[in-house]
């Protein structure tokens, strides 16, 4: 199983898990042209989209997707919200139900952000195990046993923040309000179980408020795990063993 | 608050609040069209544009009669006749980056009577300070610093411009007699860049480049120049107004750079376009404790049957939650019953 990211970050989040057989695309917040760039035109393997909330970054041609012929899961809010809920390409779930594309295992849970029915993602696929998704979060309610990869938000600093967005107040505000900072995501990753992990990719970095160097670096040295940050055009192997 | 009470709060506030609101319904929401909540300095600086459009309402209206019935307009320039939607637009605009009508050349209120619509736009006209202010602020490829300075026919000005041997743009002035420096002929100013003085950048406007940026309308009493003489009412010839051509000089010359940074939008547009709420102390303290007391509390066990278990053992946190959500639902049910006993019952 590979990782691809097609890109991440405020301007626009979009990955792809693809095994030889299938594929999954997580997040649909680029313009479709760099999403059919990702596939190389060719979505025959493509399983289906799953999208986290209704944010531009994170849905941008969801519409677009549904077009091509493709279904996008997400939960009923954020097909409202997207208003796509008649489009017969718009599947919805609900929390904590699993539901199966292709042989991946997907099951949505609740996170606290500034969208209408935000959710993470467990996805479990024979190849790349258990993989933890979240993004655009405070924080995360839960932990999860025996993740084999991790792919978590590490939006800010908060000196970086406070130091770049002292006179900007209500922008610091909203960022501590409805992202995860650098310092929340060190201690998600640590209050689960890391044994088995083998990948931890971080997340939608802020443009402004971020140092990549840095959070590599930190997660690293408290995990001890391979650590990526999600560049555009990255590709990671994804597996349930490292080797 | 019920629509009922927020009408007869919205009736008894001051034209101030009810200014403030305006501000507030224009001030873009998030997808989920959440209620904006303003920091204590951005209600300051709504209210600052409010006192001062009212300042300048009053002094044009005094104008405005002062007229006699011949040449005066017949829309009173009171707030009933101030196209408060444009208003309200610009004034989120240009506090959200910090512009504050009550300093000095920050920003400046001017009423124009706009025909088609029978009301009077508030032009909101940035001044020297204000478009530095924000170039400094939101600018892209800032000079550390700018030196201003006019030139009279005796002074002593030559550029030095680039060129192959020159890596630094630069001049040479002195002014030679500082009691009679002769006609105003110009000024210019000097971007300088600490750090890569090859990017410093000199400036000349002339007397005539300068004078071309003069307002149409220019008042004689700022510019200098001839005004009509009234007479107990009456027009009577002209009058010339020496003015203060030299500080007019000054100020296009600080527009004329101020301007030219270009603005980063990036470092505006999430600062305009989302927004925002309480004071940063108390969001950090309600933030810190969501975290300390709800974050991976829980867990989700998934077998590799694909069946979902979750910890049974709930945190203290959401019991306390439960139950306030219970007393929450309680209360409602409660204030429905109230609400259905004292309801005309249509």
């Amino acid at each position: 199983m590979k990782l691809k990211i097609v890109n991440s970050g405020s301007k626009g989040n979009a990955y792809i898990l693809q095994s030889q057989d299938e594929a999954l695309l997580i997040e649909c917040g680029v313009r479709f042209s760099d999403i059919k760039n990702a596939f190389n035109f060719d979505f025959s393997k493509l399983v289906g989209a799953i999208v986290t909330h209704e944010h531009l970054d994170h849905a941008k041609s969801v519409k677009d997707v549904m077009n091509y012929g493709i279904d996008v899961h997400a939960t009923r809010g954020t097909h409202a919200a997207l208003q796509t809920s008649s489009n017969h390409r718009a599947k919805s779930f609900e929390y904590h139900k699993m539901f199966q594309l292709g042989k991946f295992k997907i099951m949505a849970f609740d996170v606290l952000h500034d969208a209408v029915e935000p959710c993470g993602f467990h996805i479990y696929h024979p190849e790349c195990g258990n993989v933890l998704f979240i993004t655009d979060l405070i924080f995360c309610k839960y932990t999860f046993p025996n993740l084999h990869n991790i792919i978590i938000e590490a939006n800010y600093d908060e000196a970086i923040a406070k130091r770049k967005l002292n006179d900007m107040e209500f922008l610091r505000n909203r960022i501590i309000k409805n992202h995860m900072s650098i310092d929340t995501c060190e201690s998600t990753l640590l209050a689960n179980d890391l044994s088995k992990v083998n990948n931890i990719v971080l997340i939608h970095l802020s443009d402004s408020n971020s140092d990549a160097l840095a959070f590599k670096d930190r997660i690293t040295k408290a995990t001890q795990k391979t650590v990526t940050i999600a560049d555009a055009g990255v590709t990671i192997e994804f597996n349930v063993h490292p080797f | 608050m019920s629509t009922k009470n927020a009408v007869a709060t919205m009736k008894n506030a001051t034209p101030s609040e009810r200014f403030t609101q305006a501000v507030i319904k224009e001030f873009p929401t998030g997808l989920n069209s959440e209620a904006v909540e303003l920091t204590s300095f951005q209600r300051k600086l709504i209210q600052n544009y409010f006192i001062k459009v009212d300042s300048v309402l009053g002094e044009a209206e005094t104008k405005r009669l002062a007229k006699t019935e011949q040449y005066r307009d017949a829309l009173p320039l009171t707030w009933a006749n101030v196209n408060m939607h444009k208003l309200a637009l610009d004034v989120v605009a240009y506090s959200s980056i910090g512009l504050d009508p009550m300093q000095k050349n920050h920003i400046s209120p001017i009423p124009y009577k706009n025909n088609k619509t029978d009301k009077y736009d508030i032009n909101l006209m940035e001044g020297f300070n204000g478009l530095e202010l924000k170039a400094r602020k939101y600018g892209f490829d800032v000079p550390d610093q700018v030196i201003f300075e006019l030139k009279y026919s005796t002074d002593h000005f030559k550029s030095l411009k680039k060129n192959s041997e020159r890596k630094v743009e630069g001049y040479e002035f002195d002014i030679i007699n500082d009691f009679d420096r002769g006609e105003l002929e110009g000024g210019f100013y000097y971007q300088m860049y600490s750090d890569n003085p090859e990017k410093n950048k000199l400036v000349v406007m002339t007397r005539g480049q300068i004078e071309k940026r003069k307002p149409k309308y220019a008042s004689p009493e700022f510019w200098g120049g001839e005004k009509d003489k009234w007479v107990n009412g009456k027009k009577s010839g002209k009058e010339t107004i020496e003015g203060w051509e030299e500080e007019m000089f000054m100020k296009t010359l600080k527009r004329h750079c101020w301007d030219k940074v270009n603005i980063d939008s990036n470092k505006i547009d999430d600062f305009l376009s989302r927004t925002l709420e309480n004071e940063a102390q108390a969001n950090d303290r309600e933030i810190q404790e969501l975290i300390q007391t709800q974050a991976n509390g829980q867990e989700i066990t998934i077998d590799a049957d694909g069946v979902i278990q979750e910890d049974e053992t709930k945190s203290l946190t959401e019991s306390k939650d439960k139950e306030f959500e219970a007393l929450h639902n309680e209360a409602i049910e409660a204030e429905k019953e109230t609400t259905k006993a004292s309801s005309p019952g249509f």
